[in-house]
């Protein structure tokens, strides 16, 4: 039988994210405007509002920092593009594709993530439920990610529009940090 | 009215009888300055003046004067014979004599006119049938006397008309009023022609149409001419305020070059340091800076579960064929003797013999209890044995781990390792460089924004000097400072030609193609005394083609003999020339301080 394979059934999902963060989304990135209104989008950051959400997952997985989602699916919402999708749309000048990117999200989910991939293989966790753990993973370091910017901007409105360089230095910040390792599921599972 | 020829005697320089034939066409007196050009010329302007009654002593010839001696009587005659409606002589004379003190004395004016009519020649008064032949005013329009004091169209202002229409077009206006003159002139030509004849009315009213073309053709030539004069009183405007600025000019432009180039560094600049470090996070990687530790624990973490995935399939493969092993060991030996297939006979054929008790193999009884029937039971219970231990080995040949996703991972993995993971640990180095490059540009940057500013204050401080001088006339004008010269020089040539070539002998041909349907004569003294070569030239082919009677005294076509240094006539020139020539010039043996010395000699050239 030949199975599905796991990167697959991962990108063909839709990560969620808390609504709250609608508005932080809508003011860096073109989200919601759809591809014409490029006159709008030329003032903001981003394209699609995939993009902020891989900057805040990077954020949440160097700081090695998990929120989980609320539980209230009315206060939760995904962009309508599957992950396959991201990285492969952005037309604007001067812009590349990065198509990449979701391989290294996926080999960092897969590290990250405490998932029995022995009972996996086995066939006793099915495909579903290992994929359901690998985006609620994704979910919640891009949660931690979004909170992350949310505070900066609620300190300083125009935090990322005065320093173009602004996103830039949370990752050159990176450097000198030491992860926080306050979480107990960001090791790797114990393997026996 | 066709001139003939002329007779002069004793008037002036002209001692004796002097005549000269004239052609229809040109006819040229050359002589060199003193030997009688303008002599000639008044003599025929005195024969056509008719307001004057008094003689004129001083037209005595010095020579013939010195030669009487006392009561001695000789005459002072111009004698003018011409076609005009058949054949006429005009004849002005007068007598003169010396008296008891030697001085000469006049007497007996004459003006005689003679008539062929009908073959019969009739005397009349000279001056009426001058009048009657040859207008005061057509007279005006045929004689020309030297370019600076043609006293032809007006008495006051004639001269300066013409001949500053052949040299300066600054008095073309007076050309003009000169258009006017004929204007009047025609109309009082007209009226009485109009009472006379009707086909000299006719005459009139094609002369009055030409005339207007003329004045229009002037019209257009004078407009031509403003527009000329315009254009290079705006350049030569245009090009004094610039010489006069040429310094601040020079300066405008270093500065203003200067202020370019260093622009043209800042867009550069501009240009390398424009880097939107947002989106490179993502199309240029930047945002991988931190994940080769993530990538490391993905491979460790593959690798492991790799390895862990080897190890039990691999423990499990061993158990399973432990087991399969000990099953055969158990089937593999009977009495020492190798049994038959435990799958023969079948089944069913075993269950037929044990309930018949027989053995079908050998065809004896073997009832129950005995030892075949107890060796058949035992064999029918080997063959189900067989069987469910089958069954049971199928099973065992099910996979441990029937999915593969660890396989994919380490797939990946593999596929994230060499070339992709330079690549990912490249990134710090990359941003780094990346970002101390764009540092660099924008010290250079600074700095030059810095030079623009100071350039642009020089720039200021020099327009505040240069009060009065707009940037945009320093910008402009100096790019065309080059071309506002040789324009200059270029429109002031055309003039000048326009002014002394063309519209001169435009203006003359005008007038003598004008007046040709009356057949008057153009007679000119001198009238090219200034022109250059070229333009000399121009001037006796016209001449010389127009279908029109001219007689022109004038001391060109002679040349200097090199051998002897006297003049002589210029042969080629000559040659060129279809028109009748007289040479004239002082008898030898001339004394500048003895006027009895003085003699025109007549010389027909050709």
């Amino acid at each position: 039988m030949a199975t599905e394979k796991l990167y697959d059934t991962w990108a063909s999902r839709n990560p969620q994210w808390e609504t709250r963060y609608e508005d932080l989304i809508r003011s860096v990135c073109d989200y919601g405007k759809g591809e014409t209104s490029l006159r709008e989008a030329r003032s903001k950051l981003f394209g699609a509002g995939y993009e902020l959400y891989i900057i805040a997952f990077f954020i949440g997985l160097y700081s090695n920092q998990r929120r989980p989602l609320t539980e209230d699916n009315t206060k939760r919402k995904n962009f309508g593009w599957a992950i396959e999708n991201w990285g492969n749309i952005e037309r604007r000048n001067n812009r590349r594709q990065y198509p990449k990117i979701r391989e290294y999200i996926f080999a960092a989910l897969i590290a990250r993530t405490d998932l029995d991939f022995l009972a996996l293989e086995k066939g006793d966790i099915t495909l579903r439920k290992a994929v359901d753990i690998l985006i609620t993973t994704m979910e919640e370091y891009a949660n931690y990610g979004f909170r992350f910017i949310k505070e900066r901007t609620e300190d300083n409105p125009n935090w990322l529009f005065n320093n173009e360089k602004a996103l830039l230095e949370v990752f050159l910040a990176f450097d000198s940090e030491e992860c926080d390792d306050d979480e107990d599921d960001d090791e790797p599972e114990a393997l026996d | 009215m066709i001139l003939k020829n002329i007779l002069i005697k004793n008037f002036r320089s002209y001692y004796g009888e002097n005549r000269f034939e004239f052609s229809k066409g040109l006819t040229l007196i050359i002589g060199d300055n003193g030997d009688g050009k303008t002599t000639f010329f008044e003599a025929l302007e005195w024969l056509f003046d008719t307001a004057h009654d008094n003689i004129p002593t001083n037209n005595v010839s010095e020579k013939r004067k010195s030669e009487l001696t006392e009561g001695d009587e000789d005459e002072v005659k111009v004698s003018l014979v011409f076609d005009h409606n058949g054949e006429i002589e005009l004849e002005k004379s007068f007598k003169f004599f010396k008296n008891e003190n030697g001085d000469i004395r006049p007497h007996d004016l004459k003006f005689v006119g003679y008539q062929n009519i009908d073959s019969e020649r009739i005397v009349r008064k000279g001056k009426q049938l001058l009048d009657e032949c040859f207008d005061t005013a057509l007279r005006r329009y045929c004689l020309f006397k030297g370019e600076s004091d043609l006293n032809v169209f007006d008495n006051s202002e004639a001269l300066k008309t013409l001949v500053n229409t052949f040299s300066n077009i600054r008095q073309f206006e007076d050309y003009v009023k000169l258009t006017e003159q004929f204007d009047a002139d025609s109309e009082k030509i007209a009226l009485r022609e109009l009472s006379k004849d009707k086909k000299q009315e006719r005459a009139i009213k094609d002369l009055e149409s030409r005339k207007i073309q003329n004045s229009t053709q002037i019209q257009d030539v004078k407009q031509e001419i403003a527009k000329k004069e315009k254009a290079v009183s705006d350049y030569s405007i245009s090009l004094e305020k610039l010489e006069q600025n040429q310094e601040t000019c020079e300066q405008y432009q270093n500065i203003k070059k200067r202020i370019e180039m260093k622009m043209d560094d800042q867009r550069k600049l501009k240009a390398m340091t424009s880097i939107d470090y947002n989106t490179n996070l993502l199309d240029k990687y930047w945002i991988m800076r931190s994940y080769p530790a993530i990538l490391k624990e993905f491979q460790d973490k593959v690798s492991a579960l790799n390895k862990e995935k080897r190890r039990l399939d691999r423990a499990e493969t061993e158990r399973r064929a432990e087991e399969k092993g000990k099953r055969e060991l158990a089937n593999d030996l009977l009495n020492g003797k190798t049994p038959l297939p435990w799958y023969v006979p079948d089944e069913k054929t075993m269950q037929e013999m044990i309930n018949e008790e027989v053995c079908k193999v050998c065809g004896r009884p073997a009832p129950k209890g005995s030892e075949p029937y107890n060796f058949m039971v035992a064999k029918l219970n080997d063959y189900l044995r067989q069987m469910s231990a089958k069954k049971e080995d199928s099973e065992d040949e099910k996979p441990f781990f029937p999915n593969n996703y660890i396989d994919e991972l380490t797939k990946l993995s593999n596929q994230l390792s060499g070339y992709s993971q330079q690549e990912i640990e490249g990134k710090k180095s990359e941003i780094d460089d990346d970002l101390a490059f764009v540092l660099s540009r924008k010290r250079d940057l600074d700095k030059i924004n810095h030079d623009i500013q100071e350039a642009e204050d020089e720039k200021a401080r020099l327009l505040i000097q240069t009060q009065g001088i707009s940037e945009d006339m320093l910008d402009k004008g100096f790019k065309d400072f080059k071309g506002i010269t040789e324009l200059r020089s270029r429109e002031e040539g055309r003039l000048i030609e326009l002014k002394r070539d063309l519209i001169v002998l435009f203006a003359i041909s005008n007038i003598t193609t004008l007046k040709r349907e009356q057949d008057y004569p153009l007679i000119f003294d001198a009238p090219t005394s200034s022109f250059g070569e070229l333009k000399e030239y121009v001037f006796y082919n016209i001449i010389d083609r127009i279908d029109k009677q001219c007689i022109i005294v004038t001391k060109d076509l002679l040349e200097v003999d090199q051998a002897s240094g006297t003049k002589r006539l210029n042969a080629e020139k000559l040659s060129r020339l279809e028109c009748t020539v007289y040479q004239i010039n002082k008898a030898s043996g001339y004394n500048p301080l003895d006027l009895s010395t003085i003699q025109t000699i007549v010389k027909p050239i050709k």
